[in-house]
């Protein structure tokens, strides 16, 4: 693929749509909120990226500590550029001491906001109907930390806890 | 001592006990995909899970945020392997526990 002849005008550079999720230090971002969006516009502008849409997605508490910070603030944003720069906006994004994690997804065309706001409501909405529909309340428990795993010391076939009998317990 | 249930039996058995996750009809999202393609609403791609739908995901992960399984949750193949993939990206940004 690499080393075929590039069909390419020489000079003009094929973009290809990205989304990239950014997750800035929350403890710089106290004092200086305007100074992380330029961080990372910057880092953008780095690499040649065309930026679409840019904005903060949100701001929370990590699952897990990331670089020594509990908290994080992450920002979204839509851009196109040429595939052979992503590498070098990864390389960007390690290299900085703001940038907690980055994630860059190919897309196939940057989603208008109102197309993601539909479909984030149809995800939900058939998450929701799947409830009703199963009527069986089997996602509340959390499988009692099993999942479909058998347990207990009954004979094979006998003892499969699916059912998670101790999960409103544990809640 | 009590007789010994032979393997048949017991597999029936375990049939009839998962029946009830089993005999559930098409996936909730491939019917969700279904009615927005009736409904011409359907977008290019078909019904996409993103990593930020972070509410679908927890609902589908036990406490300990793992993903649940197909017997149990009733997805299709196709998308909970598309779960599977936003699990692993929420995970990697820290929306998600690697643990519970």
């Amino acid at each position: 693929m690499s080393s075929g002849p590039s069909t390419q005008a020489p000079g003009e550079a094929r973009l290809r749509p990205y989304e990239a999720m950014f997750l800035v230090a929350n403890k710089e971002a106290r004092k200086t909120h305007d100074y992380l969006e330029e961080h990372v516009k910057s880092l953008l502008d780095k690499v040649g990226a065309r930026p679409s849409r840019f904005g903060k997605w949100e701001q929370r508490t990590l699952a897990y500590e990331i670089k020594g910070q509990r908290e994080g603030i992450f920002y979204l944003c839509y851009f196109e550029v040429d595939p052979k720069q992503i590498a070098a906006l990864k390389r960007e994004a390690a290299l900085s001491e703001l940038v907690l994690r980055m994630l860059v997804l190919a897309l196939d065309r940057i989603p208008t906001e109102d197309e993601e706001r539909r479909r984030a409501a149809s995800v939900e909405e058939a998450l929701r109907e799947g409830e009703e529909v199963r009527g069986e309340g089997g996602f509340e428990g959390g499988g009692g930390g099993g999942g479909d795993r058998r347990r207990g010391r009954g004979p094979r076939g006998e003892s499969g806890g699916i059912e998670p009998s101790g999960a409103g317990a544990m809640s | 001592m009590p007789k010994k249930k032979s393997r048949i039996a017991l597999a029936r058995a375990r049939q009839r006990r998962y029946k009830k996750f089993v005999d559930r009809g098409p996936c909730r999202f491939t019917r969700k995909e279904a009615a927005l393609r009736k409904a011409e609403q359907l977008p290019a791609g078909g019904l996409l899970i993103s990593y930020k739908d972070l509410n679908t995901l927890e609902r589908l992960c036990s406490q300990q945020g793992k993903l649940f399984s197909r017997k149990r949750s009733g997805n299709s193949a196709s998308f909970q392997r598309q779960l599977k993939n936003a699990v692993k990206q929420a995970r990697y940004l820290g929306l998600l526990p690697f643990v519970g």
